[in-house]
């Protein structure tokens, strides 16, 4: 059995980021939040409530949404995570455009987790009832929009993943 | 064992054992400087919380081997500890033999929540919302001690041991294990003896009720499985309660009251009398022992109701459709929270 504290409490630390391999020395219980914004910049990733309960955190680890605030650097180690900055890097995500077109933000913070949560949902269900979306986004808070802008914007996205064949296995250009 | 380093700073001190036992000796050995971490999500909430301070030694049990896969076994399903509550969710087999779990786990925290957060940790919690639904299909645990994997205990027995601080801490939950249903479906089918006269319906419900619809810690949950045989009376009744720090229990004298009674509605009220002398919530300042005890006892002789209702209007050779999951408390918009 190994420690994973040396004596300045910090230990090498990889895994996949956005597609790319990252190697840091960081002490493993700090939160992946923290990680991914004061260690590599990744502030599209916003903090709020910091216990798991706002969703602003959201990021994709082995493609299913976690809420970075609660998982412990360790628990990332080797595995493969994806950021809002991972998102529409050829040009507007499905979901991105959908949230334009329909006003799904007003000042935009919890925007990059709604995304987040939005794209893992409708990878699994491209068409997904009412209550599938609302189980999807009880864990993002939005305290601006009274959600139903961002209802239809996933309604939209919806519609735009099914036509582009974005489902799971499609292979449209607009799929992650 | 390598040397036991003190933690620099804050930073606490993450251990990786590579199974259950060494888990187990180590945590032995660091004491109550040490914590088992799950998903870790509940420990989260309570440091940031306050309630609990933050250790300095974290001993990983998810890298630990033999604790992670969902397994059809002799006798029933084997759910390892550290499944996560997503996994579970999605599991076919578990959803479609136990689907009060299944309702259960959607009523828990959140997908992403869900997606880190295990069985394990809510079972050993003591007080998760998952903890009425296992009692209702008589879970048994599985636990690692010092010499090993110890026989399956009762979650019922194991629940009021805990209650009375007569367990080893440092016990490490291996799996949870539920018991083989009469068939595939779920559905008993009549075979002799006590067994002889077919149910005409049953119903299998799992309410949360907390203070938003969703995303909310729980003030009440209820679950209920009960039957209605040919001849009109109740068999085969289970009902567990629990909901905010309360224990969840098996409310065991309802449940002997009611079984091979004659199933009508004059005995509601009488149900809803014994689930107010029987449940012992946990009050606390939003919701006092009354609240949640009215709001037990009127859940489940609603479930009972509802049971009785389809008996009336639909007759015999078919099982009532599960009730859908209510959460009640919300305000008028309905916004998951
Ligand atoms: C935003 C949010 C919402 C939540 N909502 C709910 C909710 O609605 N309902 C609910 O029930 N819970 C809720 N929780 C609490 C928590 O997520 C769940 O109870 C979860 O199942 C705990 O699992 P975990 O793996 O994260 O446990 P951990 O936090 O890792 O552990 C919990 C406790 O169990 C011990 N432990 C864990 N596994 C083992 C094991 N195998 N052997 C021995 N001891 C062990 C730990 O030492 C710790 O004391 C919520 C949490 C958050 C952050
Ligand atoms: S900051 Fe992570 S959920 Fe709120
Ligand atoms: S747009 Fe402001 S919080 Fe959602």
């Amino acid at each position: 059995m190994k420690s994973e504290t040396d004596r300045i409490g910090l230990k090498p630390w990889t895994c996949e980021i956005n597609g790319g391999r990252v190697s840091l020395n960081v002490s493993p219980s700090r939160r992946l939040l923290d990680v991914l914004r004061d260690d590599l910049g990744l502030t599209g990733t916003k903090r709020s409530c910091d216990i798991g309960r706002c969703g602003a955190c959201m990021v994709h680890m082995d493609g299913v949404p976690v809420n970075s605030c609660l998982v412990p650097v360790y628990q990332a180690e080797g595995r493969s995570i994806t950021t809002i900055e991972g998102i529409g890097r050829d040009g507007l995500h499905p979901v991105q455009q959908a949230f334009l077109e329909e006003g799904g933000f007003q000042c935009g913070y919890c925007t990059p987790g709604m995304i987040m949560t939005v794209i893992a949902l409708l990878g699994e269900y491209p068409d997904p009832e009412p209550e599938q979306v609302k189980e999807a986004l009880s864990g993002n808070l939005c305290r601006c929009t009274g959600y139903a802008a961002i209802l239809r914007s996933v309604r939209r996205a919806s519609e735009r993943i099914i036509g582009e064949g974005c489902g799971p296995g499609g292979k449209g250009d607009a799929c992650v | 064992m390598d040397a036991i380093f003190n933690p620099v700073g804050d930073a606490p001190n993450v251990w990786h054992p590579a199974d259950a036992r060494e888990a187990y000796l180590l945590k032995r050995r660091l004491g109550r400087q040490a914590v088992y971490v799950a998903g870790g999500t509940l420990l989260r909430t309570e440091w940031e919380a306050g309630s609990r301070s933050v250790s300095p030694h974290w001993i990983d049990l998810q890298r630990a081997a033999g604790m992670g896969e969902v397994f059809m076994q002799t006798g029933g399903l084997c759910i390892g500890s550290q499944v996560t509550l997503g996994t579970c969710r999605k599991h076919p087999t578990l959803t479609s033999l136990y689907p009060l779990v299944g309702k259960a786990i959607r009523c828990t925290a959140a997908p992403s929540v869900r997606n880190v957060a295990t069985l394990g940790g809510n079972v050993c919690s003591g007080v998760g919302d998952v903890l009425p639904s296992l009692l209702l299909y008589d879970a048994e645990l599985v636990w690692q001690n010092e010499q090993g994997r110890e026989a399956p205990l009762p979650l019922r027995e194991w629940l009021e041991l805990r209650a009375a601080g007569a367990l080893d801490p440092d016990r490490i939950l291996l799996a949870i294990r539920l018991p083989e249903r009469a068939d595939e479906s779920g559905i008993r089918q009549a075979s002799g003896g006590d067994d002889a006269l077919p149910s005409l319906l049953r119903i299998e419900v799992y309410h949360k009720v907390g203070r938003r619809e969703a995303f909310s810690p729980s003030l009440v949950t209820t679950a209920v499985s009960a039957e209605i045989d040919a001849a009109g009376c109740f068999r085969q009744v289970k009902i567990a309660a629990g909901g905010g720090k309360a224990m969840p229990a098996r409310l065991g004298a309802l449940e002997a009251w009611l079984v091979g009674s004659k199933a009508d509605l004059s005995r509601l009220p009488d149900v809803y009398e014994r689930v107010m002398e029987e449940y012992q919530p946990a009050g606390d300042i939003f919701a006092g022992e009354s609240y949640r005890r009215k709001t037990a006892a009127s859940l489940i002789a609603a479930d009972l109701w509802q049971l009785l209702q389809q008996t009336a209007s639909e007759g015999g050779g078919r099982y009532a459709e599960p009730i859908q999951q209510r959460n009640a408390l919300e305000g008028p918009s309905g916004r998951p929270g």
